[in-house]
């Protein structure tokens, strides 16, 4: 049986949910969901890449594709929980998780190729709640698990004051290994109960090269999140 | 004095005494919210359906020719789409260096010569994914000519050393440098100085190649479609990553001449590039994508590189021999500076492909002391270890500093008397940095001679002090263009890439400042291809372009007045006023009238501070203080404090102010410990190119800082304020704290390993 190319088949879901991600949150670029809403299935329009013809879901595509186009092999689909949002991508068995943020979700905050060998930390994200490298991760070895990106931190109210926090005292300069520290940075709250040590955060970042030099500003950051979340300010 | 660095303080725009806005805190940068959310898209982050990848060939040896190069295997493989060698007719007719710093070293685009391990030669694959290149390139038969190859820039001057680029001198590996410094040059009679030298002293002192290991490895992604805007001619628009900070929109710039096109048809793609420092190097992907993209109809064509490929930048290794001759009151009376430095693989600077930037680090710091008596003699040798940059740190100012410590170590004296004793040309800053840095860092109370203090903990302390020029390069003119908008917010567009200075967000604050606008009220904002300056740009922007800014809103502001005065009731311009973004009447404050539906009113600025572009000018000085642990049983150095005290003249943005710093201490404290390219001798081949084997600093091994910034109002930008630029990574002050701890002689290598610490202390032998 023919394989149908697989670049055809990631053309049918990616932009349509884009689009319909960021109109819901009302949050401009920012991707994600709040914390503690309930799952939702993101519903992708799907293409038919033979004959163009649109469906509601893969089911529909499927059948589609047994009576249409029997001679083509229909890829299987992933469903990736991220940032709350139950996602159904396209992804090739080898593919990382870092490769399926960019290609398949268009979630590339977590997605950055500083090594590509996990020696740098900059495609850190949470999956269960605890800090993983998305470059060393399989994509489907995620099913089932909650993984948390930048954008969707970002996008959680409960986390407004770490952004603002973030933004305040310019922990980004070139800004490329950012957004996987910031994913950290809510880790560490959670671990330390909103009250972790200059130690506990730098030894918590030890993953993250910066070649800016910015740790201070992250452990400063960190801090001030911390005493407004506790209620200090 | 003939030849003395020249002095000059204009008192540049300290006309203004009271800030409303200017150097508060608080500010986010326009961009810093993306940044952190991860919404922000940089070239790896490009992703459109349909993209290819393209890779090249590169050299398996230190330096080798290709013989033959067969291509139909690699053809036939399913997935590849196209394969140009370095003989296809555009490749070659592709200009061989960017319109700004060549003279030496114009290699092709994409030759058949390769000259260090990894270098992009003979071929470059398109292909449907990145595995299909890789395996198209394994399919790509070659037949090399492998080459000698040299990796020490002393063994590239030796007599009988192979000449490694015939075209560029057939006599020797001799090379120039960037700004054509001289390479012989004599202040006073130096033999006449040791003569009244009451000691004579020698000092040795190497460092290897370092990394400056921008956090993106290079990527560079590029398609054609058509103009949004308009297609007048019918061509169409080449979309393409913007990777260099300088010179302008390099790759831009180089794109739209490499294929004979104007700048209107070239559109960046994205302001994020991630960190540059003074990395000039443009990957041959920046100029590639366009060609190959073009080639293929205009689908999207990425070509990045891996984090061991990018290790083909490097800053250069440099050695010195330093006689110095001084008083007994530790005054310089004489000196001899020799020094021998690499060129990088393709000369001195300005290969369009890889270009390079050498900034010497020769005598000329020299020349801000009282010595009468100073001799420079520079070597400068193109080697096949990498490609070769500017050096972030102020280079030039590392043999001063070791001078003055060797001073200091063989008369008891302390170096800080030292320094302010024989530095001469730099008040007030230098003494407002001295009395501001050794506050902070207590320097009085940890100070003391060589090998006299040991921690509680048995490890060994120390202390050392080091000056440097702050530079004001001042070379660029900025290109600001404010609109007064019936919104009543002020625009003002840009385009530079972001490196993590924050300068648009500076300028944010000048214009609110002598416009009299609420901060919030300044909008600057991204617009592809806005020229904000005309060429080039450098870590100056502190200065320049706060200077541009500052001119452009005192015109914006008088036009505003002048037109719309009458509202509050003023009978003049003169004596109405902006205030919080209200007209305001200066005579009565509470007349007030919001400044929309006034009108649009435009006014730009194109220009610079008064500042020449050399090395020998100075404004504004800075000096750094160091303290160590040394673990005399194993070697290792930890640093407990590093204090810079940075004369920026003025502070206009303080995160961003004291960012530069931290950073740049940082970088400072990994070089001098841990980071070092190395390659293997026999081979030529990298050995340590990627972040396990090569350390970059983690949040851990970050050091304490206490930095104070200082402010004269001398620099060259707006207000006399100036930027952090090349000042603060030098790593010399950290092994001369560690001769402080050890006492003896001082490691004349860098990085300060524990191996060479041990040495230094006897533990083991120096060939160990």
């Amino acid at each position: 049986m023919a394989q149908l190319p697989r670049r055809e088949f990631l053309k049918a879901g990616t932009a349509a949910l884009a689009g319909m991600t960021l109109s819901a949150l009302g949050l401009g670029s920012i991707t994600g969901a709040a914390e503690g809403s309930s799952p939702e299935k993101q519903v992708f329009v799907y293409t038919c890449p033979v004959c163009g013809e649109q469906f509601p879901d893969f089911e529909q595509l499927r059948l589609h594709f047994s009576g249409m186009h029997r001679e083509l092999e229909i890829p299987k689909t992933v469903c990736l929980t991220i940032n709350s949002v139950e996602y159904d991508v396209f992804v090739e068995d080898h593919w990382t998780l870092r490769e399926a943020l960019i290609r398949a979700v268009g979630l590339t905050g977590n997605a950055k190729q500083m090594c590509d060998r996990g020696g740098c930390g900059s495609c850190t994200v949470l999956i269960d709640g605890k800090p993983a490298l998305s470059c060393t991760t399989l994509a489907v070895e995620c099913e089932g698990k909650q993984i948390e990106t930048s954008e969707g931190i970002a996008a959680d109210p409960t986390y407004r004051p770490l952004l603002e926090a973030y933004v305040r005292n310019d922990t980004a300069q070139c800004g490329y290994c950012t957004p996987a520290q910031f994913t950290v940075a809510k880790y560490i709250l959670n671990k330390y109960d909103l009250n972790p040590t200059e130690d506990q955060i730098r030894l918590e970042l030890s993953g993250n090269i910066c070649r800016c030099g910015t740790y201070a500003r992250h452990v400063k950051a960190i801090m001030e999140a911390a005493e407004e979340m506790r209620g200090g300010k | 004095m003939p030849g003395m660095a020249e002095w000059i303080h204009e008192g540049t725009n300290d006309e203004r005494e009271e800030f409303k806005v200017v150097g508060t805190w608080n500010h986010p940068g326009r961009q810093s919210w993306d940044m952190t959310s991860g919404a922000a898209k940089y070239p790896t982050d490009l992703y459109r359906e349909g993209e290819l990848y393209a890779m090249c060939l590169r050299s398996p040896y230190g330096h080798a020719k290709i013989k033959s190069l067969d291509i139909s295997e690699a053809e036939k493989l399913e997935g590849v789409r196209l394969i140009l060698t370095w003989e296809d007719e555009e490749i070659a007719s592709m200009p061989k260096f960017v319109p700004s710093y060549f003279t030496f070293g114009q290699s092709p685009l994409l030759g058949n010569e390769a000259e260090f391990e990894g270098d992009e030669v003979g071929c470059v694959v398109v292909a449907e994914t990145e595995e299909i290149c890789r395996k198209a390139l394994d399919y790509v038969r070659v037949e090399w000519e492998v080459l000698p190859f040299i990796l020490d820039c002393r063994e590239a001057g030796k007599p009988g050393a192979p000449i490694l680029r015939p075209e560029m001198n057939p006599d020797s590996n001799m090379t120039g440098n960037t700004f054509g410094a001289a390479i012989k040059w004599e202040n006073g009679n130096v033999e006449e100085g040791f003569k009244e030298a009451d000691y004579i002293e020698t000092i040795e002192y190497g460092r290897p190649m370092w990394s400056q290991f921008r956090s993106m490895p290079g990527s560079y992604y590029s398609y054609w479609d058509n103009d949004p805007w308009g297609n007048p001619d019918g061509e169409k628009l080449c979309y393409v990553t913007n990777h260099a900070h300088f010179p302008s929109n390099g790759p831009l710039v180089s794109a739209w001449q490499g294929m004979g096109l104007h700048e209107d048809k070239i559109r960046a793609l994205t302001p994020y590039m991630a960190s540059r420092y003074c990395d000039f190097v443009e990957k041959r992907g920046a100029q590639l994508a366009p060609v190959l993209s073009k080639r293929l109809g205009g689908v999207p064509v990425r070509m990045n590189t891996t984090r061991r490929q990018a290790f083909d930048a490097a800053v250069p290794e440099t050695y010195f021999t330093i006689r110095i001759g001084f008083k007994e009151d530790g005054t310089l009376c004489a000196v001899h500076c020799k020094n021998v430095h690499q060129s990088g693989a393709r000369g001195g600077y300005g290969d369009k492909t890889h270009g390079h930037l050498v900034l010497p680090p020769n005598a000329q710091g020299f020349k801000s002391t009282s010595c009468p008596n100073i001799y420079s003699e520079m070597e400068y040798y193109v080697t096949n270890g990498a490609c070769t940059t500017a050096d972030p740190g102020k280079d030039v100012w590392e043999p001063v500093n070791l001078a003055f410590a060797k001073i200091a170590d063989t008369l008891g004296m302390d170096i800080t008397e030292v320094i302010m004793k024989n530095v001469i040309i730099t008040q007030p800053s230098l003494e407002a940095c001295m009395e501001e840095g050794k506050k902070a860092f207590r320097w009085d109370e940890k100070w003391h001679l060589a090998g006299q203090r040991v921690l509680p903990d048995g490890r060994l302390h120390g202390v050392a002090a080091r000056a440097c020029w702050s530079m004001t390069w001042g070379m660029i003119s900025y290109n600001i263009n404010l609109r007064l908008n019936t919104d009543g917010k002020v625009y003002m567009p840009y385009s530079e890439a972001l490196i993590g200075t924050y300068w648009p967000d500076a300028v944010q604050l000048v214009v609110a400042e002598e416009m009299g606008m609420k901060p919030e009220d300044v909008i600057v904002y991204y617009s592809a291809n806005y020229p904000n300056w005309q060429k080039g740009d450098a870590a100056d922007r502190g200065s320049t372009c706060t200077w541009a800014a500052k001119e452009a809103a005192i015109l914006l502001k008088k036009r505003v007045l002048d037109a719309v005065y009458m509202y509050v009731g003023a009978a003049t311009p003169e004596e109405a006023d902006i205030v919080d973004s209200m007209l305001t009447l200066k005579a009565d404050p509470t007349v007030q009238v919001p400044l929309v539906y006034l009108g649009q009113f435009a006014e730009g600025f194109c220009g610079k501070p008064n500042v020449p572009f050399q090395n020998d000018v100075v404004r504004t000085m800075n000096v750094d203080f160091c303290e160590v642990a040394v673990d005399p049983e194993t070697g290792l150095v930890e640093i407990l404090d590093y204090t810079a005290a940075h004369d920026f003249g003025k502070v206009i943005r303080p995160a961003s102010a004291m960012g530069q710093l931290e950073m740049a201490l940082t970088m400072a404290s990994g070089r001098a410990l841990r980071e070092e390219i190395i390659w293997d001798e026999n081979t030529g081949v990298l050995l340590n190119g990627n972040m396990y084997d090569y350390k970059v600093p983690t949040a851990l091994d970050q050091p304490p800082m206490d930095n104070v910034a200082v402010e004269t109002r001398c620099g060259g930008g707006a207000y006399g304020s100036t930027g952090v630029a090349h000042a603060h990574t030098n790593a010399g002050l950290v092994g001369c704290a560690i001769q402080n701890a050890i006492g003896g002689d001082f490691i004349i290598m860098q990085p300060y390993t524990p191996d060479r610490v041990l040495a230094a202390l006897g533990k083991i032998s120096k060939e160990d």
